[in-house]
């Protein structure tokens, strides 16, 4: 029923065969059905490159990781759970420190979007079921949570025995987490952080943001040393330091090779998958790292053949649109003619990447929020403005996720300030990076489409 | 009363006289009021602390649209409306604006008067636990804060100085303190709204003047009759209250009920405590204003709050809860899911979770729903 759906997906027929039972049973669960599998067939050749090899590496290590997250409870002692906006390192260095059979580390909330969402379309049962459990309808709750909870609750994925989850960036992971502690008991540690930077700061350091970030981090690291029973090694830090530079800086080498490409070779909904896997702690380290480089000479080639999925000479734009449950808005911008040459958090600047002064492990991850767009929205502004600066774009689209209490102050900021600042028009749109019932590609579609006729007529003007 | 006629008298020409002290170079520092602000330190370098506290006008929150998408606290988007209205004195006069950063909402108030006001503003991170990694984060925001009001104002601050405006700030708060828990007896002296009225007149009063006035009050209210029939009593509690947003204490009351306790992120001063100013004054604020505050609902873990609210209801012997949470509050809108279920499993007492957008149009479904609350309560609901 499955085989062709798990082909396109990069599996090979053995490991369909072999994965039969478990695959059986995690479907069983999710309830997945042959509609619904025709139904991600037919999504995934609709708005994915699945021609690529390297895209379809990556399809498999999501569908897997979709199996191993339903069967966790099942098959380890352990299970702990975080989710965006925590950084991949100190996952993964953790992560790294346990028994592969004992403990079990995921993003369910990712996991999910990136298959039930992406590829099954099928996420609207979580959602309802977070939304009757603590995170209601109509409040602007961050639907990633609600995804998550949603799923737990129903079943379809394990309570975790561990939580942990970082309050930088916004503030409804630790208020959710809050929730599932006191209504469930699980137990959860907080990489807390304040957004606090006056306006002038950045992108200066400031120490004592910087150590109290590392005291969280630190904190976080006993938690999950006395829950789980082990010890955070020096290998796992090194291990997990080096595959993350190198995962990171061949990203980059990738997201270059594609925004300053004309015309523009792959969708960015395609892109999303390896960048999702940014902050996804999956111990198939080195299919990942083989996925992304399988991807990268794809994308080279396509790019020296000049074969590109819009026209050359397409205006370019910056999008904020990072949706990862589903890969139609891109792609519906894409299909209006518009060259989509970046994404906000595909890129790192060159203030995320420069180096800093800090020696130890929880220190080094505290950096992290002090230099990116968790920093402020002084932070988050100059950032888009420097991704269409860089990319040289003719347009940008923020697509704002409407119930991202981080983003919002940020969408009349960068409206005003790209506009006066480069002199090139700035589409706001509203909508939602984790729920498409509202805010779906054929309701944003007549705007953008408007925005596209503009840019066009703009470029020309511009020619002539 | 004559000291609350006095008072009202000093609140009606206290823009003019803040007018005055600022053209002969006092300073107006105006602040969020989430109860991180220690006062004490803007009256020690010679400046008038204000807090920011009005709410409950539509227009405001209209207002704010053209600055910042609408899924932000109704609260801290009136706050940016009220600017950049331009109506309201005391959001266009002060010198320095200082945001205690609770949470994205109450930076957006920082973010909105930095961009689109060009307002001078000074943040500082209220950290979401009470480690000893937090005290002295919150410590180390309270000496930048320092710091830079001395700069600003070119006062330094002396320990005799900050020792004078943490005596008065403590004697304003027994005041008070002393008022609301008249309202724990039978038959309460004070109303819930006249409380609020009071509470909120020390977040722009003369200090000295408003600390005399309490006196006064608390001297007369011994001389006033008890209040009307007894009805039930209610412990109000949420994520701001706001100056001028009385509509669930009016229509409570004229429901019959007693609005007997309040308990507020933002919007109230928070009494309960004192500085104990017996050791370094610094530690001492940060001890107060962070260590011993009752934490709002973006603390983790929630049980301390939670628990006092249980106290809090026990000791005012509490009939039900009205939880008034304004939009977009998500920290509040999730607390009340688990604290519903905690209170019925612990008091056995009703709660009314009630939302606002400051929208005229609401007002009439909430007089049904706190209505209907109060007879359900008159009918024994809940026990």
């Amino acid at each position: 029923m499955y085989t062709e759906l798990f082909k396109l997906c990069g599996f090979e027929a053995d490991e369909i065969q072999k994965e039969r039972s478990r695959i059986d049973r995690a479907f069983g669960i999710l309830g997945i059905g042959e509609e619904d599998i025709k139904r991600g067939e037919t999504r995934l050749k609709r708005y994915l490159d699945v021609e690529l090899l390297g895209l379809r590496r990556f399809l498999a290590i999501w569908m897997r990781e979709l199996v191993n997250l339903v069967l966790a409870k099942e098959e380890h002692e352990k299970v702990v759970y975080s989710d965006f906006p925590m950084e991949l390192r100190p996952l993964m260095s953790m992560m790294l420190s346990t028994d592969e059979r004992k403990v079990y580390f995921a993003t369910p909330g990712t996991i999910i979007n990136m298959t039930m969402g992406q590829i099954f379309d099928k996420l609207a049962p979580f959602q309802e079921a977070g939304e009757e459990n603590g995170l209601p309808a109509g409040s602007a709750h961050c639907a990633l949570y609600q995804t998550r909870l949603g799923a737990m609750v129903t079943g379809a994925i394990p309570f975790p025995d561990l939580s942990l989850i970082a309050s930088y960036h916004c503030d409804q992971p630790s208020e959710a987490e809050q929730l599932l502690h006191e209504v469930y008991g699980v137990p959860v540690a907080y990489l807390d952080s304040c957004a606090d930077p006056n306006w002038g700061d950045w992108p200066e350091f400031n120490d004592y943001r910087v150590r109290y970030a590392g005291s969280q981090a630190r904190k976080m690291f006993g938690m999950c040393e006395e829950i789980l029973g082990c010890k955070l090694t020096e290998e796992a830090i090194r291990a997990t330091n080096r595959a993350n530079a190198i995962y990171r800086l061949k990203f980059q080498e990738l997201v270059e090779l594609i925004g300053h490409a004309d015309p523009q070779p792959i969708s960015q909904a395609s892109l999303a998958h390896a960048f999702f896997l940014n902050s996804m702690p999956t111990r198939d380290v080195e299919g990942k790292q083989e996925a992304l480089e399988i991807l990268f000479e794809e994308v080279k080639q396509r790019v020296e053949e000049g074969k590109g999925i819009v026209e050359k000479g397409a205006p370019g734009v910056f999008i904020t649109a990072t949706i990862s449950v589903d890969p139609g808005i891109v792609r519906m911008i894409e299909e209006t003619g518009l060259a989509v040459r970046i994404q906000i958090p595909f890129w790192l600047s060159h203030w995320v990447v420069r180096k800093h002064p800090y020696t130890e492990w929880p220190d080094m991850i505290g950096v992290g929020p002090c230099l990116d767009v968790p920093h402020s929205c002084e932070a988050h502004v100059a950032i888009n403005v420097e991704n269409c600066r860089h990319f040289n774009v003719d347009g940008a689209i923020d697509f704002y996720p409407y119930s991202c209490r981080e983003w919002v102050p940020t969408v009349m900021m960068t409206k005003k300030t790209i506009e006066r600042d480069l002199g090139i028009p700035v589409l706001v749109l509203e909508g939602d990076a984790y729920d498409t019932r509202n805010y779906n590609a054929g309701q944003l579609r007549t705007r953008v489409e408007t925005f596209a006729e503009l840019l066009r007529a703009a470029k020309a003007a511009k020619a002539s | 009363m004559e000291a609350m006629k006095r008072l009202s008298d000093h609140m009606s020409t206290r823009v003019t006289e803040l007018t005055r002290m600022r053209e002969n170079g006092t300073k107006l520092v105006a602040y969020a009021p989430g109860g991180y602000m220690p006062e004490e330190l803007v009256l020690a370098c010679g400046a008038v602390p204000v807090g920011l506290i009005r709410g409950g006008d539509p227009e405001p929150v209209a207002e704010s649209a053209a600055y910042v998408p609408r899924f932000i606290d109704t609260f801290c988007r009136s706050q940016i409306g009220y600017r950049m209205l331009g109506e309201e004195p005391l959001y266009q006069m002060f010198d320095l604006l200082v945001v205690p950063v609770t949470d994205q909402n109450i930076k957006t108030i920082a973010d909105c008067f930095n961009f689109f006001a060009g307002a001078n503003v000074f943040r500082y991170g209220v950290p979401h636990q009470k480690d000893e990694h937090a005290f002295e984060y919150y410590l180390a925001g309270l000496q930048a804060l320092k710091a830079k009001l001395e700069e600003f104002t070119g006062n330094k601050i002396e320990d005799g100085r900050l020792r004078e405006a943490i005596d008065l700030c403590n004697r304003m708060r027994e005041l008070l303190k002393g008022i609301s828990l008249l309202r724990r007896s039978e038959r309460p002296l004070v109303t819930g709204l006249e409380f609020a009225k009071l509470n909120h007149a020390s977040f722009v009063a003369d200090r000295t003047v408003f600390t005399e006035a309490l006196e006064s009050i608390q001297r007369s209210l011994g001389e006033r009759p008890p209040s009307g029939a007894k009805g039930p009593r209610i412990l109000l509690t949420g994520s701001t209250l706001a100056m001028g947003d009385y509509k669930v204490l009016e229509i409570a009351e004229d429901a019959g009920a007693t609005i007997v306790v309040e308990e507020f992120a933002e919007g109230v001063r928070h009494y309960w405590e004192n500085v104990q100013a017996d050791g370094d004054l610094m530690e001492a604020l940060a001890d107060r204003y962070f260590r011993r505050r009752v934490p709002p609902a973006w603390f983790r873990p929630s049980r301390e709050r939670l628990d006092y609210l249980i106290e809090l209801a026990k000791d005012f012997n509490v009939d039900g809860i009205i939880w008034y949470q304004l939009m977009y509050r998500s920290s509040y809108d999730i607390q009340a899911f688990y604290f519903e279920k905690m209170l019925k499993k612990e008091l056995n007492i009703p709660m009314l979770k009630i939302e606002s957008d400051y929208d005229v149009s609401e007002r009439g479904p909430l007089r049904t729903r706190i209505e209907t609350f109060v007879e359900i309560i008159r009918a024994g609901g809940g026990s």
